[in-house]
């Protein structure tokens, strides 16, 4: 699978996201391809105003939060 | 107060004197002050923003056109307690969405350079008439800024892109999960501001004990101090709670209202970190325009304020 945070840098939240999802797919074992997106326009694109957005294959998930681990484990495990 | 006492307690302990004993006092009571009600104000204005997603914020303003529509976006700029980084996302949004480019501009504006934790904070350290004219000044330069460069044409300049339909939903969150989200938020813009403050007091507590007012009065006190204070606040980026207690001890050392005003305005709405976040949507053009218009704004209304008051 693929894993798509966008957010801008400078965004805190952001990075955590990202860090917080990279380690829920180490734990699990998940082959999955997390990376993070800076470019602000591609999430415009996709109607999104609020960081950060995550994204699995291709799927705008939830945007504007940033949810716990377990609840992220539970977002992204439903999704295999 | 009890921050007063607690202050003056330390300094008490600590057996200080002159000076020392000045901007130390200074330095606990500012800290102790300022975190308290930043605490207070953001953790409410968070809360109170799961009311308002940016998508709700873009709703009201759609369809509305000339004075309202400006004023509408200024307003909404002075409560949204969104870090810059999120302010891109939400212009772009705006800008697909359609809504005018003047009043998004204007949101642009407002938001870094009218704070609420600041509108809380300033009474009591600058006196409520300063707030009310940071308030009223910074609202007129972001509506004049967002009409000014929506006559001359500079949406041109906006980077392309196709504006699309969000697939998510946007459910009413609970009370709880509200509760939730302004606890998350609140705690980041807190932590991302504290280090400001904190420098900010330090600097401030300097001024207090150690700068000596012939310095201000020579150098400070002229016209000339409105374009020192613009000149070195553009660029600079620091969040506007570090700002105030430099201002407010400079103030105290017979700094000129305007010229403070002016300086904590720039500081606040400029910086170059958030030209190169700009840079990633604006074309230069554009960049350069916006940080012009608002720049003479926080000019014309220091220069104005040093001559009226």
């Amino acid at each position: 699978m693929k894993i798509t945070v966008y957010g801008p840098s400078g965004c805190s939240n952001c990075t955590q996201l990202k860090e917080t999802t990279e380690a829920v797919v180490d734990r699990n074992d998940i082959d999955a391809d997390v990376t993070k997106d800076t470019d602000m326009t591609k999430l415009a694109a996709k109607g999104i105003m609020s960081t950060p957005g995550f994204e699995i294959d291709d799927e705008m998930v939830f945007s504007g939060s940033t949810p716990a681990a377990d609840e992220l484990e539970e977002i992204i495990t439903e999704r295999l | 107060m009890v921050f007063d006492q607690f202050a003056t307690y330390v300094v008490d302990a600590l057996g200080l004197e002159g000076a020392l004993r000045a901007a130390a006092h200074f330095f606990v009571y500012d800290t102790l002050k300022i975190l308290a009600i930043l605490t207070a104000v953001i953790f409410g204005v968070t809360y109170l923003r799961t009311y308002f997603p940016p998508e709700k914020i873009r709703d009201y303003l759609d369809g509305k056109t000339a004075f309202t529509g400006y004023f509408l976006a200024a307003v909404l700029g002075i409560v949204s307690p969104f870090c810059s980084c999120s302010t891109i996302p939400i212009f772009l949004g705006m800008v697909g969405a359609g809504i005018p480019f003047g009043i998004t501009i204007t949101f642009l504006a407002v938001s870094p350079m009218i704070n609420e934790a600041a509108l809380v904070v300033l009474p009591s350290v600058v006196g409520l008439e300063l707030t009310a004219l940071y308030a009223v000044s910074g609202v007129t330069i972001g509506m004049t800024s967002g009409y000014t460069l929506n006559k001359l044409g500079f949406d041109r300049y906006v980077d392309d892109f196709e504006f699309g339909d969000s697939g998510v939903d946007l459910d009413e969150p609970t009370r709880r999960e509200r509760l939730e989200e302004a606890y998350v938020e609140a705690k980041e813009i807190i932590l991302e501001i504290i280090p400001y403050v904190i420098i900010g007091v330090g600097v401030g507590a300097l001024i207090h004990g150690y700068l000596p007012e012939q310095l201000v009065e020579t150098y400070l006190s002229g016209q000339w101090g409105v374009f020192g204070a613009v000149v070195v606040g553009v660029p600079m980026y620091t969040d506007i709670l570090g700002v105030i207690p430099v201002v407010e001890s400079l103030i105290g050392k017979g700094l000129p209202i305007g010229t403070g005003l002016a300086f904590m305005m720039s500081v606040a709405a400029l910086s170059l970190p958030q030209f190169m976040i700009l840079k990633k949507v604006m074309h230069k053009e554009l960049i350069a325009a916006y940080a012009g218009t608002l720049a003479t704004g926080i000019l014309l209304i220091g220069l104005l304020f040093n001559v009226v008051l």
